[in-house]
């Protein structure tokens, strides 16, 4: 057997998959396991044991000639050919995409044959995207910024893999370079994938000067050699004395062997946040608005998140002090969350007393809890609305079947999807719920009329289904 | 420093569209047509600003 999977994204999202192909080899130990990742970050692949070849795919060299000045679309895609082509010819009986984009999804449908198995986002013969398994069909839905899901993206990716995570598959590459210093040291990753995300440097030289009031340890500075130039920012703020400022000097295993030995890494939304899960390191995560920490936070035990709305209200003095707290093992006083478990899906999940009606309305719509009851009246009413649009919905979707040249049921149908689109945007709470109908019905795909009406007929029942497990007192309602 | 591709990316982009346009309209997709929405969408997902979540309801 032979699978294929791809990760098209940057140097976190490859590490956090490491995890993920350890179980599918533990499932598939006779397979052939190959992974596909973009040129630019496949240095992120060495030391990984679980796969038997890496395919580095070359966006920048497929892209050159479009970007030349007589734009040659004809070039670019002669080098997009060729790269199909070896892939096509692996003939792979899985292929398996856990990066959640529009190309990683032309390129599954592309590599893949008739007969081949495919989880993950991949494309119909028409174009249109085909989410062919629950779990992509949840993350289309209800995973992003900004929206209340919780579940991590590695247990969706796992799910999406078909395959069941366990505590000893996030572990360290075969080439880490263990490093021999006589004092212990945190580590602090001074930026992040992107500027938004990342904690200023004048705060990090306040984070460095408070900590070393507590800390009689070293204090070591990572980062890329693109950050240098901040690094430099901070030392010159804080001064060097027990700062170790390493950024732009090491490679990857070095890294590895550095947050193998630190007591603590502190840092923002980045790869090596990543890298501290495989080498269990526990994390303090600041994490802010543009980040949803519960999809991509640490999976250390132990690590504990700080939030704020901007990096610039994050207190430097806070940073420094749950730094302390979680050296010396005492509770976290202004974290948001703590990290339990790397595994068993909801058990791993943080802790946090918040409640949260939009996520135990996601729990209840793909998990099996109870749906939560309505806090307001106006989403009483929205359900009742949500549920007589449904209505009108099927019953035009059985006339279909009767007429099906008759226009009038494809227009009602077009507008009860706006109508779904609607409420959500009226009433956020339900958001989940408009999400899940809407996403259910892209699921369907074309096909034979008889065929698309009965699938679409399929989901618009089963979202009543979810709409009557709602309990509402009509007697409050005004209709 | 890294030299900005971005007008080059949305000239790319631009050109890629006028080609893709028709290709959009023809069911089912030919390989080469796909092609051509796939480097479409690698060009897009270079471009800072461009939403790259996929658009299921949106025929490619």
């Amino acid at each position: 057997m032979k699978i294929l999977v791809l990760q098209l994204a940057r140097f976190g999202d490859i590490y956090a998959t490491w995890p993920v192909l350890r179980a599918l080899k533990r499932k598939y130990p006779k397979a052939k396991l190959h992974f596909l990742v973009r040129r630019h970050f496949a240095e992120a692949c060495q030391g990984l044991d679980a796969v038997d070849r890496v395919w580095a795919f070359d966006t920048e060299a497929i892209l050159a000639p479009v970007l030349e000045e007589s734009v040659s679309i004809e070039e670019s895609l002669k080098k997009l050919t060729g790269y199909l082509e070896i892939l096509q010819n692996e003939k792979y009986d899985q292929v398996i995409n856990l990066s959640f984009s529009p190309a990683s999804s032309y390129l599954t449908h592309m590599i893949s044959g008739p007969e081949t198995e495919i989880h993950g986002y991949t494309r119909f013969d028409d174009g249109t995207l085909r989410l062919p398994d629950e779990y992509s069909s949840f993350f289309y839905a209800q995973v992003g910024i900004g929206r209340p899901n919780r579940v991590h993206v590695v247990d969706l990716m796992a799910g999406v893999a078909g395959c069941e995570l366990q505590p000893g598959d996030w572990s360290l590459p075969n080439n880490v370079v263990e490093i021999d210093t006589p004092r212990p040291f945190i580590v602090i990753h001074i930026g992040a994938s992107q500027e938004r995300k990342s904690y200023p440097a004048r705060m990090w030289a306040k984070v460095i000067e408070r900590t070393r009031e507590w800390w009689d340890g070293d204090i070591v500075l990572v980062g890329s050699a693109s950050e240098v130039e901040k690094s430099n920012a901070i030392t010159a703020e804080c001064g060097l004395t027990r700062v170790i400022p390493l950024v732009g000097q090491t490679r990857l295993p070095q890294l590895f062997g550095i947050l193998l030995r630190a007591r603590v890494f502190i840092g923002c939304d980045s790869g090596p946040l990543h890298m501290a899960s495989l080498t269990k390191t526990p994390v303090l995560n600041l994490s802010f608005a543009s980040v949803n920490f519960w999809e991509t936070g640490p999976k250390s035990a132990g690590s504990r998140i700080l939030w704020a709305q901007s990096p610039v209200i994050l207190e430097p003095e806070w940073v420094s002090e749950e730094a302390q707290r979680m050296i010396e093992r005492q509770p976290g006083r202004n974290t948001r969350a703590e990290v339990v478990s790397p595994v068993d899906f909801f058990a791993s999940l943080f802790l946090d007393d918040h409640e949260d009606f939009e996520w135990d309305l996601i729990k209840a719509l793909y998990f099996g809890f109870d749906m939560p009851p309505l806090r307001t009246h106006v989403a009483q009413n929205a359900i009742l609305r949500l549920s007589e649009i449904n209505n009108l919905a099927i019953e035009q979707i059985k006339r279909i079947a009767i007429d099906p040249k008759g226009q009038t049921p494809y227009e009602i149908l077009n507008r009860a999807d706006e109508m779904f689109h609607t409420v959500s945007q009226l009433v956020p709470d339900l958001a989940p719920l408009a999400r899940w109908v809407l996403t259910e019905k892209a699921r369907v795909g074309p096909g034979p009329l008889g065929e698309v009406a009965a699938g679409t007929l399929a989901v618009h029942e089963a979202f009543q289904s979810q709409l009557n497990k709602f309990q509402i007192d009509s007697k409050e309602i005004q209709l | 420093m890294k030299k900005d591709l971005t007008p080059h990316l949305k000239r790319a982009l631009l050109k890629l569209d006028q080609w893709t346009a028709q290709i959009r309209k023809t069911s089912p997709l030919s390989a080469d047509g796909e092609k051509a929405l796939l480097l479409r969408e690698l060009v897009k997902e270079q471009l800072p600003d461009e939403d790259t979540r996929p658009a299921a309801r949106q025929v490619r």
